[in-house]
């Protein structure tokens, strides 16, 4: 329940984050003015309300049904999908910064520049990033339980309802505790892809940390 | 004690705030404390927020060179000195755009605790949202209202930013 | 004639881990002596000032600076650091201050100054490294020569009986590393204690009233610098001044010529 709605938003939103991420940094304002307009609406408002808004507010709208689980896939999809192109963006901004020359001198045109030189670092580059925001679309995930999707979250507070004697503190930690490892797990896999990626030598500002500030002497 | 503090930060950091607003406003009773919905809401934010803010922090304190405070202690600076003339000022500064961040969340977050009833926007725009049947005209103000916040301080936050933070590079 | 002693470290050892790098070292700095100290990098010389003013633990040896044990309890090191100043090779000036702030950080701090009188004072100091006209600048604004100038007055600050210099002018370009040793001769000339870490064979030439070659942590060679510089006893310190000269294709075409001369000696 859980997982398959957070997948689907991953899924749709990563799809979602790339194309409008892009939108976002091409030189083509037609592109990119839809493009900023979408990310700046969906991050500008709280996940909650875009969930009402799915499941309450567009029903009306269209007069059609909309069941809580296309609802919050929809919400939680869209959300995603702004939150990935930021990261999309920046990722390739960063790149392309110091890339750009490079690949001029050896002749290379815009698209296989991109292809070739620009993307595959913009790639490694972001995966900090996207984890965090894969992370956050899984934590988001438990809040389609308010709309009265049965995913985790809502399973644990249901156990409330049906037996009011059951502690429900060490249910609910439970279920925070199952959220912190389905966080972790994705944390770690963001990782090892980053270790599998990584070229030598091509070190982000992370590999050179200060131990400590204050143990001087 | 870095311990401590690292199992904190990821704990709160990857639980989900619905939850850890739950553990405190229906958990928490039957272990016998029972807390108001307004505190359970400050708390849950503040705890989460608590844990985004040390990662910023940590991350600005990465990238303030060493020979800092070599050279504070150089001249004879004491610690309390050091910290506060020299590190602070400066993770503060490399951590600006960040914190304006983190400010952003804090409102978005704050439209969680309306699950547990405080009248907030969002909640407050459900509610009538119900009464009405008119959700989407409701919804579409409420997120404007939103947007709009949001959007301000975005750039209220870079313009102070620019105006008034010389000499340090941002993260 | 009995000048007093600054600077007595004796016979120092210190260790990183399992890697040695300064073996039973004794040294004496006295009143108004400039001492440099010249080395291959990792000879452990950095390490030696480092010690000096406390910033590096060492295992077993003494220091004595002005009277203080550098081995004292961690509440004199203020005081200890207040008598001997440091200039470091990538300046570490605070980035959020402007030059005069910088300057007067301290004295405003430690001394109780207040802002109005630290700051006249700060003016004067940058005054005397020829930097007024910069002292509402920002070190990101000041070039690499200007920055360690502006960290010599904000040691000079403190009124320090002693100062130590590692390798102030190794980050430098070549066309600015003559203001900063100006402005070390000209401390120098008023009497100024130092012990600078250098490669600048001219300012040792010139400047030093003793010279030290160091090399994998211990003293190899100390004395005059027309003696260690142009008619060395050492084989070693030979080798060394070999490779700096050669570095610098004729540099000093003067001093290789008594080199020559110098491998048939004893």
């Amino acid at each position: 329940m859980t997982l398959k709605l957070t997948a689907m938003a991953l899924v749709f939103g990563s799809a979602a984050g790339i194309v409008v991420g892009l939108a976002r940094a091409s030189r083509r304002w037609w592109l990119r003015l839809p493009a900023t307009l979408f990310i700046g609406t969906f991050r500008s408002i709280p996940i909650l309300l875009q969930l009402f808004f799915a499941y309450y507010a567009l029903p009306l709208l269209f007069h059609i049904d909309v069941p809580q689980y296309a609802a919050a896939t929809l919400a939680l999809s869209v959300y995603c999908g702004a939150y990935m192109a930021e990261v999309v963006r920046s990722a390739v901004g960063a790149v392309e910064l110091g890339q750009r020359a490079g690949a001029a001198a050896l002749g290379l045109n815009r698209l296989q520049a991109f292809v070739y030189v620009v993307w595959p670092q913009a790639l490694r580059v972001g995966i900090p990033a996207a984890v965090g925001v894969y992370v956050m679309t899984l934590k988001d995930s438990s809040l389609a339980s308010v709309i009265g999707y049965l995913e985790l979250t809502g399973t644990g507070v249901a156990v409330r309802e049906i037996d009011p004697a059951s502690g429900s503190f060490t249910v609910l930690l439970g279920v925070g505790g199952i959220y912190f490892v389905m966080a972790w797990i994705i944390s770690l896999c963001g990782q090892l892809l980053e270790r599998r990626l990584a070229v030598p030598g091509f070190g982000t500002v992370r590999s050179r940390r200060v131990r400590s500030v204050t143990t001087v002497a | 004690m870095r311990i401590p503090a690292t199992i904190y930060v990821e704990i709160l950091r990857n639980v989900p705030l619905l939850v850890i607003i739950y553990i405190l406003f229906y958990g928490l009773p039957s272990e016998g404390v029972t807390l108001g919905a307004f505190q359970c809401g400050v708390a849950a934010l503040t705890l989460n927020g608590s844990a985004y803010l040390t990662e910023v922090f940590r991350g600005g304190l990465g990238a303030i060179p060493r020979g800092q405070t070599e050279a504070a202690r150089s001249l004879g600076l004491t610690h309390r000195h050091v910290l506060g003339s020299v590190i602070v000022p400066q993770l503060f500064r490399i951590t600006f755009p960040a914190l304006g961040n983190q400010v952003v969340g804090l409102i978005l977050g704050s439209a969680l605790v309306s699950v547990i009833g405080i009248n907030e926007l969002t909640h407050v725009s459900y509610v009538i949202g119900s009464h009405t049947f008119r959700y989407f005209e409701v919804f579409v103000v409420a997120g404007a209202l939103y947007l709009v916040a949001v959007q301000l301080i975005n750039r209220l936050w870079a313009a102070a930013g620019r105006k008034y933070i010389r000499g340090v590079t941002t993260l | 004639m009995d000048r007093e002693s600054v600077i007595t470290v004796r016979n120092l050892t210190k260790s990183f881990g399992a890697t040695s790098v300064l073996r039973d070292v004794s040294l004496e700095l006295s009143a108004g002596e400039v001492l440099v100290v010249i080395g291959r990098s990792g000879s452990g010389k950095s390490t030696l000032l480092r010690c000096i003013n406390g910033l590096e633990p060492f295992e077993s040896g003494s220091i004595v600076v002005d009277g203080m044990n550098v081995n004292a309890k961690t509440a004199k090191r203020s005081a200890l650091r207040q008598t001997v100043g440091m200039i470091f090779q990538n300046f570490n000036l605070f980035p959020h201050l402007t030059a005069t702030q910088n300057v007067a950080l301290a004295p405003r701090k430690l001394r109780q100054r207040s802002r109005a009188e630290a700051e006249a004072d700060a003016l004067v100091l940058l005054e005397k490294v020829g930097l007024a006209h910069r002292a509402r600048a920002y070190p990101a604004q000041l070039s690499g020569g200007e920055q360690q100038r502006v960290a010599i007055a904000r040691a000079l600050a403190m009124q320090p009986k002693a100062m130590l210099f590692d390798e102030p002018t190794s980050s430098l370009d070549p066309e600015t590393v003559g203001s900063v040793l100006a402005v070390m001769r000209q401390l120098a000339q008023e009497g100024m204690s130092m012990v600078v870490v250098t490669h600048e064979m001219g300012f040792a030439r010139d400047v030093a009233d003793r010279v030290m070659f160091v090399d994998e942590g211990v003293i190899v060679e100390e004395g005059l610098p027309r003696q260690v510089l142009r008619a060395p006893s050492h084989e070693r310190t030979r080798v060394f001044l070999r490779s700096i000269l050669s570095d610098r294709d004729g540099a000093d075409a003067q001093s290789s010529a008594p080199f020559e001369a110098a491998r048939y000696d004893s």
